[in-house]
């Protein structure tokens, strides 16, 4: 006989114990279930309460089942009570949702939970809502979705236009998709089942690279929800802009504000053929066929609105022992550049299998493909954005020849609008195709009730292939005042070569991994246990080949190019790293709840001695309105304070910091023109480096009360950031020649808190639900190792003097974020001013001090300005304040939401100085801003009506002393907008019904539909979400999409 | 047992796989120490990393490529134009801030330090390697020598910045006691004798001959000759110092001239690196000593190669606006050094400062086209003709007419803005004469970068040999170069006229500011100095000329104070080692 024989034997002896109710009569009973609304719910489990006989509802919410007489039943669906009736013949059940959601299934590190039995901090999002709005990449999407995550996006390029997310203001979080690290990138937002912010020490369990949080997305699997398919499509059309962009101010102003204002040559202003004067201004006037108005030159790079489509068909269900979502998509994000120029494409496929294959034994078989297509004329982003903001309005960006690359009579002329055309700079092509396999089988231990192993392997392939075809083109002048047409158009310089370059990066990744888990329960006592074993080994293989000069565009391949200048390199690395995983959760009478974790984590990238390190952590929950005392309160439905601690790290510090030797370098020397290897001391190392320790602490208290009428989740945290690595500033002078290794030496910390507040009701025919969140958060260095300047053994002016200087900048107990610089009071507006100016401000007498310069206000009055005389200006780009409010209405057929969102605690910091380059700027301060508050000069030469900006009173000077940083410059800001807001149009089932559709839905999306901020004169004109950079990036964008959701 | 075997199949291996992962991984670059110190190839390349590091051209880092694909700091012509010789197009630009900065006690500008000490520890690391390693005696020699000649090399740049600096000879261990490590500076002297030591070793053990880019005998000597003749002018125009920290005592001058004089004399007689000559016309001669690789006056010099990807962009930007490739047009000589270049017919270079009151119409072949040579090949000219082109510079056109210009093409209106707007004068520095820059790619210059050349060695010569009262020797050699480029010889000599013809030879070429410090000229020579450009206009009836002086706004207010005759050590390395003293005025 064999094995299998015997479990089958011995299985179905327990099921004939547990089942001795068998034997009594047996009624056939019949029904529907439906929610409050009255639509059916599809997968509510009925069972016969005190066996375990039971089935489940189908689609159209209808369900049959044998049961005893007098029986009882229990109505179970995730996300709505409980209930319990009385069986007969014909049922019809209404289910209640459940405001506190305490049976929703929350993911967790290696596994699920309710949200009832929750010790630590878990915000919990589903696809369903993240996907009111369509967005190109998942971490757009979650921004105003929990409270605690800060969500920033910095541009709106296609393919560049990843969000920066922090969980807690701490640095970027570990991302999860299905149980392996990866990016957002990787994931169609379509296919989310859910999304989990881990906060605090329930990230512990990811261990060395969980320090800063973790991010887990469940895609969606198989339902088990009753039998058949749903199919699913969402198809979207968005129509996009840019939020906000600086413009050019007309010609006339222009040549105004250079020529009358700033005493600036007008030969910088104007293209050689054109001079101020109405003669010269009708040739232009011939020309362009307009007044002298001037060209913006982002009216010519820009288009106004452009688009981008998304489609997603997915079907989602169960055959007799297989469940499965299968599910392909298609995005096509288009720039504000034109669209010849600039495509960007991805086409995902995923299949997730759930099979069973026989009594015992599961298995899971994952697999998903993306593939991103980056298609784009050949253009450096920085390189665009400085000639596109210095482009002169007074210069032509078009020729009437268009064929003749124009110029933009500034210093670097290569036209912007030639740069991003594929036929004039060549192109840039990226493919990157990510490959995901997972297979895992589970085994249900039969004769160990409750146990399952799991065995799983992951393997992924992530290429990114990269070719550039860069092409040289010439730049004209443009003179209509010369006579012979050849000579109309002048050869002014080339830009770029004639280059191909191809590169290849290539990621593998293999990830077996072990897991046993141990469910029992004895009474009020539950009990689950999970030990996990895995490993991971990545190798990474890196390919370039480049030439010049290509024999023809027509045939743009290395093999085709010149010989003359060729390159090639090979790069090579690997890692591993092996963890031990284990977590006991143990609870009482569903009261008293207590988890207990702990992770073993070892990477090759340390030395044997520190290279494992071991992360436990502990957390309490007390769910106070399962008391006795508290459960016939009506007004509480739940109440629950939780408290956790827990130990993390950061692991990605260090590579190979502990070995000595010498590095093999990339390049070379030259002696009789060969080229020679170079090798260099990798300098001394620190056998013992190690990881970043993370303790995080965290309290929170969670609540419902008036049946949803208040809901409310707060959390306080502290976290400890140890063994921070920093070369010691102890030990050796500079003169030594090697600095010390990195040493695991400094300590930072974070405190803050998350609030959420939710309120669910109903005027009439509508229910709403409003959900606000406010979370604030920051850091201080706690223990910092820095260079404290000697209070003793030195004269005592200079002991004060350094006493100060220590008090002042070292860091250690400050907050990490604060931003010195100069108070400021207006402008010198006359030399005379800066002769009689009784205070020092550059240290020479103010000798080189200008009229227009900043003037520095002089805190300690000592008649100098120093480092003495700074104060605090700003806070740091990083908004230390972020609040949202969801509100989400809904009636009959038509539902709305809008998400508000902002932040403050922050400063934005518009340039490096007051003045800007001449100009043709490509500084900070958009000529718009710099004519709307221009300076007069005065007939003596003084300036009579100063506003804001001082002249340049010499060729394109940079006041240097202005150059400090001062709180002229730097903004303490705050912002809200109108991030999402969605109306959405159910057609009537009588419809549907007839098209043979289960729902059709129609929405209408907007996406930063309106902002309000404080960044005064720059309002409108720069994002208040970026914080730095504005001139060399690619604006945000808002958009109005249309979209349509069936489900079959 | 068939299913738990079945089971037992999969999650084995499963098992296997975890436990496997190899967690004793290397990184691919790396070779361990004892290789290196037992095989003469990989000391010479570890020898290659410190001349790939010393920064031969310290301040003149002009966006360099080293064949790593990584381009170096974007700081180009700050010795130039701190030194007062002309200035950029832009205030922004690293040199024009370099030059307007009084630097404090935080530091001077990143562009103008130089911290080399972990190049110094290579250095002294080889020696160490090479006092201890067993193969060929020979190569053991001449690698010790090619250590000691880059150390003095970094220790002179120390010197003529800072002062005294901390002399390191050995690579000290961790375990050193803390007065062992914090290392007090050393006496200018005393450093200018380690490099003069460092130097006498580097000679006796070098080669006559090597690779061109290699240190030989000859560089060692030209490397001894500027060290010494600086260490005397410091002796001789500086007042001293109380901590001898930034002053040599004066009664040492004599003895430092002699030495320098010496050296320079010995690689004039040796023979081995005769002045270069034949290039046809006086200019072009002279233009190739810069541009014409393996040229027999180049003594020590960096190498460049385009097909192998070292470049370099001084090309780049000097190309004036018609011929460049974007940028050019970027470095603007001054008229008062325009006014040190004598005519060629010996008459004063300023003679016809008076005709620059854009009134009087001249002939540019007069008044541009007969001075010195040199200034004609490091400057570009009005119609100066380059690959068949003209390079223009007239702000404006008056009158009538169809006259074409030198290079026999059309004339335009007006000029590219660039050279109208600016200057009116443009450097030309290591662009050769023969057309060939035309076009020239982004960062596609491989001109060699000349360290040391023999025109250089006869005015250190010259100045040396009147400094100790051999004015006849020293005319000799100021004539030896002036013949060279056709110049009339000097009847009389002073030291007036040595420091002119010097700076006249070596325009351009990083010395002048650090000439003028060591004399200790540059508060005379540039404190708020007026800093005068040139407007053209040309009459298109005949392509006369006439022109006005005016002002260089930006670069008006450029202080030099007594203390920045020293570069302050800043305060982050004062407490990085106690033990060190600022300079004085800090």
């Amino acid at each position: 006989m064999n094995s299998k024989n015997i479990f089958r034997r011995l299985f179905l002896l327990a099921a004939f114990l547990l089942s001795t109710n068998l034997i009594f009569a047996q009624n056939i009973i019949s029904g529907t279930v439906a929610d409050g609304e009255g639509n059916p719910l599809p997968g509510v489990s009925i069972v016969e309460k005190g066996t375990s006989n039971g089935t489940v509802s189908d689609f159209d919410g209808n369900f049959q089942l044998n049961v005893e007489d007098g029986a009882t039943l229990m109505f179970s669906y995730i996300g709505y009570i409980t209930q319990e009736a009385g069986a007969s013949a014909s049922m019809n059940v209404i289910m209640q949702e459940d405001v506190s959601r305490l049976e929703e299934v929350v993911v967790v590190g290696y596994g699920t939970q309710q949200k009832k039995s929750l010790t630590g901090s878990v915000a919990s999002i589903s696809g369903e809502e993240i996907n009111l709005r369509p967005a190109p990449n998942t971490s757009q999407l979650l921004m105003g979705q929990a409270a605690g995550l800060s969500v920033r996006s910095g541009s709106g390029l296609p393919g560049n236009d990843f969000a920066t997310i922090r969980i807690r203001n701490f640095e970027a979080p570990l991302i999860i998709v299905d149980g392996i690290v990866a990016t957002f990138g990787q994931v169609d937002p379509n296919d989310i089942e859910n999304i989990s912010i881990l906060k605090d020490a329930a990230a512990s369990i990811y261990g060395a690279r969980a320090g800063n949080g973790v991010i887990l997305i469940t895609t969606k699997r198989g339902t088990d929800r009753g039998r058949g398919t749903k199919f699913t499509y969402n198809g979207t059309l968005s129509m996009s802009a840019l939020t906000y962009e600086p413009r050019t101010i007309g010609a006339n102003d222009y040549v105004n504000l250079g020529f009358n204002e700033q005493g600036q040559d007008k030969g910088d202003l104007m293209p050689p053929y054109l001079d101020w004067d109405n003669e010269r201004m009708q040739v232009y006037n011939v020309v362009t066929g307009e007044d002298f108005v001037g060209n913006d030159w982002r009216d010519i790079v820009y288009e106004d609105w452009t688009l981008q489509t998304q489609h997603n068909l997915s079907a989602r269900g169960r055959s007799e022992d297989i469940g499965y979502f299968i599910s392909i998509g298609f995005t096509d994000t288009e720039s504000q550049l034109r669209k010849a120029d600039y495509t960007h494409e991805r086409y995902n496929i995923r299949t997730n299998l759930d099979m069973k294959l026989n009594d015992n034994l599961t298995a899971q078989v994952d697999m998903s493909y993306f593939q991103t297509t980056l298609d784009k004329a050949n253009f450096d982003t920085n390189a665009f954005y400085t000639r596109l903001n210095s482009g002169k309005p007074t210069y032509l960006a078009e020729y009437p020849d268009q064929s003749y690359a124009s110029h933009t009579g500034a210093a670097s002329p290569y036209s912007p609008m030639y740069q991003v055309r594929k036929e004039f700079s060549g192109s840039i092509v990226n493919r990157d195709n990510n490959l995901r396999g997972a297979i895992s089988l589970t085994y249900d231990v039969p004769f160990i009730s409750g146990m399952k192993i799991t065995g799983s392997l992951n393997m992924e392939t992530q290429t990114e292939w990269n070719k550039s075809i860069s092409k040289q083109f010439p730049m004209y002048t443009y003179d209509p005042s010369l006579s012979t047409s050849s000579e109309i158009y002048t050869l002014y310089g080339t830009y770029k070569r004639d280059a191909i370059n191809v590169n290849s990066d290539r990621d593998m990744e293999l990830l077996p991994k072990l897991t046993v888990t141990y469910d029992a329960d004895w009474g009020d006592n539950v009990l689950n246990a999970l030990f996990v074993a895995e490993s991971t080994s990545f190798k990474r293989d890196y390919l370039m080949g480049s030439r010049t000069d290509p024999l023809s565009f027509e045939a743009p391949y290395l093999n085709y190019s010149s010989r003359a200048e060729l390159d090639n390199a090979e790069i090579f690395s690997e890692s591993a790293r092996k963890s031990f995983v284990g977590r006991v959760n143990y609870s009482h009478k569903d009261r008293y709840l207590f988890s207990a974790t702990m992770r073993a984590d070892a990477t090759a990238r340390y030395s044997v001695e520190g290279r494992w390190g071991y992360f436990p952590s502990l957390s309490f929950g007390w769910r106070i309105s399962e008391e006795d005392f508290m459960k016939d309160n009506s007004a509480w439905n739940n109440l629950k304070f939780r408290a956790s601690y827990g130990i993390m790290g950061n692991d990605a510090v260090s590579n190979f910091d502990f070995l000595t030797g010498y590095n093999i370098a990339n390049g070379f020397y030259l002696f009789n023109g060969d080229p020679y290897p170079i090798i260099s001391s990798a300098g001394l190392a620190n056998a013992l480096v190690t990881w970043e320790t993370m303790k995080i602490a965290n309290v929170g208290l969670e609540g419902t009360l008036w049946d949803g009428g208040l809901g409310f989740e707060l959390d306080v945290f502290y976290r400890l950031r140890e063994d921070i690595l920093a070369i010691p500033t102890e030990g050796v002078p500079f003169n030594f020649g090697a600095s010390l290794p990195r040493t695991n030496i400094n300590t930072r910390d974070n405190r803050g808190f998350d609030l959420m507040l939710k309120h669910q009701g109903k005027i009439g025919a509508v229910s709403y639900e409003i959900n606000p969140m406010i979370s604030w958060a920051r850091g201080k260095y706690v223990s910092w190792d820095e260079n404290i300047l000697p209070t003793e053994g030195v004269d005592s002016a200079t002991a004060a003097n350094n006493a100060l200087y220590n008090a002042r900048y070292a860091r250690t107990g400050q907050w990490d974020d604060l931003q010195w610089g100069f108070n400021t009071n207006g402008f010198f507006t006359s030399q005379s001013q800066i002769d009689s100016h009784p205070v020092d401000a550059d240290n020479a007498g103010n000798q080189t001090v200008i009229v227009g310069d900043l003037i520095f206000i002089d805190q300690n009055g000592d008649g100098i300005i120093d480092w003495k005389d700074q104060v605090i200006v700003g806070k740091g780009g990083m908004p230390k304040w972020n609040y949202s409010t969801w509100t989400k209405a809904r009636w009959g057929n038509w539902s709305v939401s809008a998400l508000f969102q902002g932040a403050t605690g922050y400063s934005v910091n518009f340039g490096g100085t007051t003045s800007w380059q001449g100009l043709n700027s490509h500084q900070s301060i958009p000529t718009q801003v710099a004519y709307d508050n221009r300076s007069i000069k005065g007939a003596n030469g003084d300036i009579e009506v100063l506003r804001r900006f001082p002249p340049a009173n010499n060729t394109g000077g940079v006041p240097a002393i202005s150059n400090r940083a001062n709180d002229f410059n730097r903004i303490d800001a705050w912002y809200l907008r109108l991030k999402t807001l969605n109306v959405s149009y159910n057609i009537p089932k009588s419809v549907t019904d007839k098209l043979g559709l289960e729902q059709l839905q129609l929405y209408l999306a907007g996406n930063n539909v309106i902002t309000f901020d404080n960044l005064g004169i720059y309002h409108g004109l720069y994002d208040p979400e970026v914080t730095g950079g504005h001139q060399g990036s690619y604006p945000t964008t808002k958009s109005w999409t249309t979209g349509l959701k069936i489900n079959f | 047992m068939n299913t738990i075997n079945k089971l037992l199949y999969f999650f084995l291996p499963m098992m296997l796989l975890v436990g496997c992962a190899d967690l004793d991984l290397q990184p691919t670059n790396m070779i361990g120490e004892d290789a290196v110190k037992n095989d003469p190839k990989l000391v010479e390349a570890f020898l290659t990393k410190i001349y790939h590091n010393t920064g031969w051209e310290t301040n003149d880092q002009a966006g360099k490529r080293d064949g790593a694909g990584t381009n170096n700091t974007h700081w180009r012509f700050v010795d130039w134009v701190v030194g007062g010789e002309g200035t950029l197009m832009a205030p922004w630009q690293e040199a024009v801030k370099a030059s307007t900065a009084i630097p404090t006690n935080g530091g001077a500008r990143t562009s103008l330090n130089y911290w080399p000490y972990a190049n110094i520890r290579s250095a002294n690391e080889i020696l160490q390697i090479l006092s201890e390693a067993t193969f060929d005696p020979e190569t053991i020699k001449v690698q010790s020598a090619e250590a000691k000649f880059m150390r003095a090399f970094m220790y002179l740049e120390l010197a003529k910045r800072y002062g005294g600096v901390p002399i390191e000879l050995v690579p000290k261990q961790l375990d050193a006691s803390y007065d062992e490590l914090m290392t007090p500076r050393s006496t200018l002297q005393a450093t200018y004798d380690q490099i003069l030591a460092d130097c006498d070793a580097a000679i006796a053990d070098l080669p006559g001959t090597a690779m061109s880019g290699k240190a030989t005998k000859w560089a060692a000597h030209a490397l001894k000759s500027r060290a010494a003749l600086y260490a005397a002018r410091i002796a001789k125009y500086h007042p001293q110092s109380s901590d001898g920290l930034t002053s040599i005592p004066a009664s040492m001058a004599n003895g430092y001239y002699t030495m320098s004089h010496a050296s320079a004399s010995a690689i004039i007689d040796s023979g081995k690196h005769p002045l270069h000559t034949g290039g046809g016309t006086y200019q072009k001669t002279y233009s190739e000593v810069l541009t014409k690789k393996g040229n027999s006056e180049s003594i020590f010099v960096v190498e460049y190669d385009l097909g192998l990807g070292k470049t370099h962009m001084h090309g780049y930007f000097l190309m004036p606006d018609g011929f460049k490739s974007g940028w050019g047009s970027n470095a603007h000589i001054y008229e008062h050094s325009v006014e040190r270049f004598d005519y060629k017919d010996g008459t004063p270079g300023n003679k016809n400062r008076g005709l620059f009151n854009n009134k009087a119409w001249f002939d540019i072949e007069e008044v541009v086209y007969k001075r010195d040579p040199r200034y004609l090949a490091k400057a570009w000219t009005p119609e100066e003709v380059y690959a068949g082109r003209s390079v223009w510079y007239h702000d404006r056109s008056a009158g009538a007419g169809t006259l074409k210009g030198r290079g026999g093409d059309v004339v335009p209106n007006r000029a590219p803005s660039r050279n109208r707007n600016r200057g009116g004068r443009l450097a030309q520095n290591r662009v050769p004469l023969d057309g060939s820059y035309e076009f020239i790619p982004y960062d596609g210059d491989d001109s060699d970068f000349v360290v040391f050349r023999t025109g250089e060695m006869y005015l250190n010569a010259a100045e040396a040999a009147f400094e100790i009262g051999k004015p006849v020797r020293a005319k000799q050699l100021v004539n030896a170069i002036r013949n060279r480029v056709g110049m009339p010889a000097k009847q009389v000599i002073d030291l007036a006229k040595i420091k002119n013809e010097r700076f006249c030879e070596l325009f351009g070429e990083n010395h002048h500011l650090w000439d003028l410090k060591t004399w200790r000229d540059a508060e005379a020579e540039l404190h708020m100095r007026t800093k005068w450009g040139v407007k053209w206009t040309r009459r298109k009836s005949d392509g006369m000329y006439k022109a006005r002086r005016w002002k260089w706004n930006f670069s008006q207010n450029t202080a030099f104070l007594p203390k920045m005759y020293w570069l302050p050590i800043g305060t982050a390395k004062l407490a990085d080692n106690p033990n060190l003293v600022e300079n004085p005025g800090y």
